[in-house]
């Protein structure tokens, strides 16, 4: 029996490569450095992660979709749909663990295991994303700032019901406006500091 | 911002609900219905608690689950309906649980590591609302008389919960069958268990007149 190959259709699969550069001393294919296949497993336990054989393993932790895939809000995989891996070893679409760090009640913190969230710079794959993560955090570090230091409940703490009047009028009224002098200064201070924080991931 | 909008949150929502009905799941501690069929964001939850040592076996406990817009980067809220007599729920039914209130949340004074965090599923929210019902968090009461009862005269508790478990009887859907425990126990607590030695000193406390104090307005 004869057989003619009439056409091929070459299958390639791609994962992202969270590995540290320095424990992948194995690699072929240098240059194709995101889309190098990795043993998932292998890549975990490197990382310091015992692997457990749970189906959820592979996916966001946020948006619950495979590393391999994208975020509920892109079409398309790869480099516009990236993953960004932090120092603890949690691994997020860049949207989707970029969206929480820019909500008010994040703090800047992994959502998986309550650490400070701080990208790998060691990994490859973090490294287009480096300087903005730099200008998110220090967002943050600016807005836990603004929440300690204008605390609008300060004035009342120290000074109870009944402030001292000085120059006329009921202690009530001088507090009120005093407390409103105070909104007007924490909302000049939040412009300014909150200027740079409407980012634009394309 | 330039972030994925409300179809995000509500294809999450969609196949978490596909999920938590799989019968393949085994998940018959809870029953999920959506209030209406073209929205997503508001669930009508069944409770039924499998446990037998449990004063609430036998209850079905409904309540309503909200999710906001910007789900999973904020909590949904839950309401009991009809309210039910609890230290962490309100007299409207609201419930005051520490996973459903957002991190730096000035009204709340939990740590940062028992507050919402978008890796939450629909599920740990319902696992967290089933482990509260037997152990309150009586340090932070939303329905204070509750608390104190709860603390001090634990029988007459009992009694009230018990009688409100066989009033929710009534609410269950007609030819539902009440899972068996041996099929599926409650879930376990999630909430960290207190260290030996603090539980000890709690006991002392309480021993020397001294603990928790509720004074009811």
């Amino acid at each position: 029996m004869k057989l003619d190959i009439k056409r091929v259709n070459p299958v390639f699969t791609w994962s992202w490569d969270t590995r540290d550069p320095a424990a992948a001393k194995d690699r072929q294919y240098p240059f194709l450095y995101n889309y190098y296949p990795v043993d998932v497993e292998k890549a975990h336990l490197e990382n310091g992660n015992a692997v457990d054989g749970d189906e959820d393993e592979d996916v966001c932790g946020i948006c619950r979709a495979s590393y391999n895939g994208t975020c509920p809000s892109c079409k398309i995989p790869g480099d516009s749909c990236p993953l960004v891996a932090g120092l603890c070893h949690h691994h997020f679409h860049y949207h989707c663990i970029f969206r929480w760090l820019d909500t008010n009640t994040s703090k800047g913190l992994c959502p998986m295991c309550r650490q400070q969230f701080q990208l790998n710079s060691k990994l490859p794959i973090n490294r287009p994303y480096l300087e903005k993560f730099e200008s998110i955090t220090k967002a943050i570090r600016e807005r836990v700032f603004l929440d300690e230091a204008f605390d609008g409940n300060s004035q009342q703490e120290e000074y109870g019901n009944e402030m001292p009047s000085d120059s006329g009028g009921t202690g009530q009224e001088r507090r009120s406006a005093d407390q409103s002098d105070l909104e007007e200064d924490e909302e000049e201070q939040e412009d300014s500091f909150y200027g740079h924080l409407d980012v634009n991931i394309e | 911002m330039s972030y994925g909008n409300t179809d995000s949150a509500a294809g999450l929502l969609l196949r978490q609900f596909r999920e938590l009905r799989d019968p393949r799941r085994r998940m018959p501690c809870f029953h999920i219905e959506l209030v209406e069929k073209s929205n997503i964001f508001e669930w009508e939850v069944g409770f039924m608690v499998t446990n037998e040592d449990s004063i609430y076996h036998g209850a079905y406990l409904t309540g309503l689950l909200c999710f906001p817009r910007n789900f999973p980067f904020s909590p949904p809220t839950f309401l009991f309906c009809p309210p039910i007599y609890h230290p962490n729920v309100f007299s409207n039914g609201s419930l005051c649980i520490s996973i459903l209130h957002e991190c730096g949340d000035d009204t709340n004074e939990e740590p940062d590591s028992e507050t919402w965090s978008p890796v939450q599923t629909v599920e740990t929210v319902l696992i967290s609302i089933i482990s509260l019902l037997d152990d309150p968090n009586v340090s932070s009461p939303a329905n204070v008389d509750a608390a104190v009862e709860y603390k001090n005269a634990r029988q007459e508790y009992n009694k009230r919960v018990i009688l409100e478990v066989e009033a929710s009887k009534k609410n269950m859907p007609p030819g539902m069958v009440y899972p068996a425990s041996a099929v599926d126990p409650s879930p376990t607590s999630l909430q960290e268990k207190t260290p030996v030695e603090e539980f000890w000193q709690d006991v002392d406390d309480d021993d020397d007149g001294g603990g928790l104090q509720f004074e009811s307005d």
